[in-house]
């Protein structure tokens, strides 16, 4: 029998998820798990040991690039949506690709690929089936329900604008970009997230836009100042790039959608480089707000004012600068309650000689910079940072940081300036005090192993209640890692389905109260760098076996209690009706 | 001789000082000895750049009347623009000592720094450039004369050092600091290495060492920053900058005690040290002792008003504690001293983009 306790919605089956939790605990890859726990070291708290099961997934993907990353554009890419597309309940995989300048002005394509989960710890490539692996010059991927079906839809942002997939509900994909009045989106579009930021019920899309960038009219290598690292010569930018300014698409509720940038105040007409956006209601008045993290530049916060209009605040919320207010490379972009103060907190990912940026959220839109005392700043100095997230690795009910590095040139492994193309990636486990403890020398080789990270997602890939990470690289195959051995926590998901909300819920809150534990998360398209963790919310519960009391505040303003829910298993929640049989959630 | 005056005058009120020439000369013929008519005819060539027929006029025009100071400047500038610097050099000396006319000393100033600067005279045009700060600080070609001194100065010590001690650790000094403004790390540390080999106690080298580990992009060196600024401290105690870089390196570490009392050990002995009093601000924020930190923000901020960190932090502190006028006053003269810097950034920028390497 499969283990797929989200099958169950709230019935109690404590026989059966007995005889499963078991099952779960062995995990899928026993001699892994072995070698990991022989090698482990002994230190206060159990780490899990991230293991790399890659190769038993089946998964065979190659992120495209070229050798010398002549041309800022040739860096960027490598973004991984986690996307549930044929709504089995089982997160599927989609990884961009990307070709270089000379295959791209060649006319050659790269091909981006759709993993579907095969439910026994592996997967198969659908991408032929589906239509989705040539969208374009392919950076990231979000997922949303523009046409609110339920089926998840897929949105690729290109150098070139965006291409949006609509999911068919039979295992393909249509390209219904220019339908949906997205084809005057042109330009080098990265981070993108769909939201519904006037409570209409609809998911509207906001894109974040890099720089001016013309294929046909690229600067030299290594050609000015701003095209050197430490004195080496390396590729031009993003110093020196002109930007371009970002969009919001208002959702019509026809298929289509109309360019609102200009009458909502988002356009960003300074023309920073935009990459991570993420909507979210910052300051809990419930209307969606808007954070964008700027490559260079100031990050913006764009508070909703509601009637259409928002106000750009980052300054005096104290998020546009790093605490010195200095402009950072900010990259990639987590949100999450990992104080337990019910609000969502901000750690952006930097350039190297810049740290891993940690803004606790105060509360009334007021951010503080407490990387340095929250001690992940001096870890992170050195390392050029992506996607990131906070993340449970070990279910204690307290959201612990994983962050993935990279460099962007390659010419410094030739250098000997102490800096290495590939980097390791880092995890810091929360010490429930507002510190994190830099744990990445304690949690398995293949955390450490370096990589030319890019795009991280998170999510249960095999719902038993350990959350996996996929990492996809700018260069060569992405890693899927399984958090092994660590201690026996218990824990509890939700999918949600909005009614008078939008179908994915996209952006509903779920408070979950077990024992001492009070957290809350919520549901969001994006994020990340460039890419897409799972939409489900997972919580780890600890030593608790039951949620006493969990509170879902829906987009629609509606809130919903449901009480002593047990624990180890995913719950399907439709607005309105509380927890249900998943298959009646899904369309 | 007056209709000829007259004609004159008409013909430069009517601005054709090509008609006016060939009177000049005329009344020139008739009485040489015609202090005006020599000035007049001197300064109208010289603005048609036509110095060699200049000079006479202005040079018999000072016989005449020695104390022509500007026609003086002029003739300075006329001899130097023909090739004659050394007697362009007696000329412009004498005039602008003693011109009175701001506009024209800055001008017979300039040339004379140029003068002085191409025979290698820089403690001469060091001392021009001094009075012509006093004269126009705010002049961009005051300033832009002052940076080109320096740097000839600077070129002029490393190829004296070069011919007089190349093996020397001065030598190895001058060098690193070099490489170390071109952005090339491994090759500073190198050299402020070997200058410390050669004279483990000559003075800075331990503490520009300490700043080429402290900013390298490699780790392990930074982490020996520390102990170059503790033999920096080691050679001379009084050494307030490296007091207050080592408490940078503390704080940075999380010891904020420890870096308490080395920013407070700086400004014992520089009180007025704005980026000490920010560093240690920054350390009691981090200690949650916000009403000492305002306190030093603001006193940084009063001390170096260009103190970017002092503003910034001040704002986010003050709004924090609800000052919201306060905060938004400050996060204004951040935003102002950011322009300006960004300015100057982008001068620089393209300063280095012109300059080859």
């Amino acid at each position: 029998m499969k283990c797929s306790p989200q099958q169950w919605a709230a019935t109690p089956a404590l026989a059966i998820l007995g005889v499963c939790l078991q099952a779960q605990h062995a995990g899928p890859s026993p001699p892994a798990r072995k070698a990991a726990a022989q090698s482990r070291p002994q230190p206060q708290r159990l780490i899990p040991q991230l293991t790399d099961i890659t190769a038993s997934t089946g998964i065979h993907f190659k992120h495209l690039a070229s050798p010398d990353k002549k041309y800022i554009v040739e860096s960027m890419s490598g973004g991984v949506a986690l996307i549930d597309y044929d709504r089995d309940g089982w997160p599927d995989i989609y990884f961009t690709n990307a070709p270089d300048v000379d295959m791209e002005l060649a006319g050659r394509k790269a091909r981006s690929a759709l993993f579907r989960n095969n439910h026994d710890g592996t997967f198969s490539d659908v991408t032929d089936r589906a239509g989705v692996g040539y969208p374009c010059w392919a950076n990231g991927a979000v997922v949303g329900d523009y046409n609110n079906d339920g089926w998840p839809d897929l949105l690729v942002t290109c150098f070139g604008g965006v291409v949006l997939y609509r999911n068919n509900g039979d295992g393909t994909f249509a390209d219904v970009t220019r339908q949906a009045g997205l084809g005057g989106d042109t330009l080098w579009a990265m981070g993108a997230a769909f939201g519904d930021y006037d409570g209409d019920g609809l998911q509207d899309l906001f894109v974040s836009h890099y720089a001016a960038y013309d294929l046909h009219d690229l600067p030299a290598f290594g050609s000015m100042v701003t095209c050197t690292y430490y004195a080496i010569k390396v590729q031009c930018g993003p110093a020196g790039l002109k930007g371009s300014p970002d969009n919001l698409y208002h959702n019509n509720g026809d298929g289509t959608f109309t360019d609102v940038s200009r009458q909502t105040g988002v356009t960003d007409p300074q023309k920073l480089l935009g990459l991570t956006a993420v909507w979210s209601d910052f300051n809990e008045d419930g209307k969606l707000d808007l954070f964008v993290a700027n490559d260079g530049g100031q990050n913006h916060l764009y508070r909703n004012d509601g009637g259409g209009r928002f106000t750009e605040i980052g300054f005096q919320a104290g998020v546009a600068l790093d605490e010195n207010g200095k402009a950072l490379a900010n990259m990639g972009v987590a949100l999450g309650d990992y104080l337990h103060t019910g609000r969502f907190s901000i750690a952006i990912s930097h350039f190297s000689d810049q740290y891993f940026e940690l803004f606790r959220n105060d509360g009334a839109m007021n951010f503080t910079d407490v990387s340095n005392v929250a001690g992940i700043a001096r870890p992170t100095l050195h390392y050029v940072g992506w996607g990131d997230a906070f993340y449970d690795i070990d279910n204690d009910g307290w959201l612990d940081l994983i962050l993935v590095n990279g460099h962007v040139y390659p010419q410094v492994d030739q250098a000997n300036i102490g800096v290495r193309f590939r980097e390791p990636s880092l995890l810091f486990v929360n010490r429930r005090d507002g510190t994190f403890r830099d744990v990445s020398g304690e949690a398995g080789a293949a955390l450490k192993l370096p990589r030319v990270g890019r795009g991280l997602a998170i999510g249960d890939l095999f719902n038993d209640g350990v959350q996996e990470v996929v990492i996809e690289a700018l260069e060569g195959e992405p890693a899927i890692l399984r958090p092994e051995g660590g201690p026996r926590n218990h824990w509890i998901s939700f999918e949600l389905s909005g009614a008078s909300s939008n179908k994915l819920a996209l952006n509903a809150r779920v408070k979950v109260i077990a024992g001492d534990l009070a957290q809350t998360d919520e549901v969001r398209s994006g994020g990340s760098y460039l890419s897409q963790s799972d939409l489900r919310l997972h919580f780890g519960l600890a030593a608790h076996r039951t949620a006493e009391k969990v509170e879902i505040s829906w987009p629609s303003g509606a809130t919903e209690v449901l009480t002593n829910l047990v624990a180890d298993r995913t719950y399907c929640i439709q607005q309105g009706t509380g927890a249900v049989p998943c298959p009646r959630i899904r369309p | 001789m007056a209709a000829l005056d007259q004609q004159v005058q008409q013909y430069l009120q009517q601005q054709k000082p090509q008609l006016a020439i060939p009177v000049l000369a005329e009344i020139i013929s008739l009485d040489s000895k015609n202090v005006s008519a020599q000035a007049n005819l001197g300064v109208l060539l010289f603005f048609q750049a036509n110095y060699g027929a200049a000079i006479p006029h202005m040079k018999a025009a000072l016989q005449l009347k020695p104390d022509l100071w500007k026609i003086e400047a002029l003739l300075g500038i006329a001899q130097n623009r023909i090739g004659n610097p050394r007697e362009a050099q007696e000329h412009l000396e004498r005039a602008f000592s003693n011109l009175d006319d701001k506009k024209i000393q800055v001008e017979a100033g300039l040339e004379l720094i140029a003068v002085d600067s191409a025979s290698t005279r820089f403690d001469k045009a060091l001392s021009v450039v001094a009075r012509l700060e006093e004269l126009a600080p705010q002049d961009p070609q005051v300033l832009f004369a002052e940076y080109q001194i320096s740097r000839h100065v600077t070129d002029q010590a490393l190829l004296s050092m070069l011919v007089a001690a190349p093996d020397s650790a001065e030598m190895h000094m001058m060098m690193g600091g070099e490489l170390g403004r071109q952005g090339d790390h491994t090759g500073a540390i190198a050299q402020f290495r070997e200058a410390i080999r050669l004279n483990p106690v000559l003075p800075g080298a331990h503490f520009e060492l300490a700043e080429q580990l402290r900013t390298s992009p490699d780790p392990a060196l930074n982490a020996q920053a520390e102990s170059e600024y503790r033999a920096a401290l080691k050679a001379n105690q009084y050494d307030e900058t490296a007091w207050r870089q080592l408490g940078g390196v503390m704080a940075a570490r999380s010891e904020f005690k420890t870096a308490e009392e080395d920013y407070k050990r700086a400004l014992a002995l520089q009180p007025k040290d704005a980026d000490a009093k920010t560093g240690l601000a920054i350390v009691l924020i981090s200690l949650n002792r916000t009403n000492e930190a305002i306190s030093l923000l603001e006193e940084a901020s009063k001390d170096d008003p260009t103190n970017l960190v002092a503003h910034y932090r001040l704002s986010m502190l003050y709004r924090r504690a609800g000052r919201t006028a306060e905060a938004e006053r400050e996060m204004d003269a951040f935003h102002h001293y950011t322009e300006v810097k960004d300015k100057l950034g982008k001068i620089f920028k393209q300063l280095q983009q012109s300059s080859p390497k």
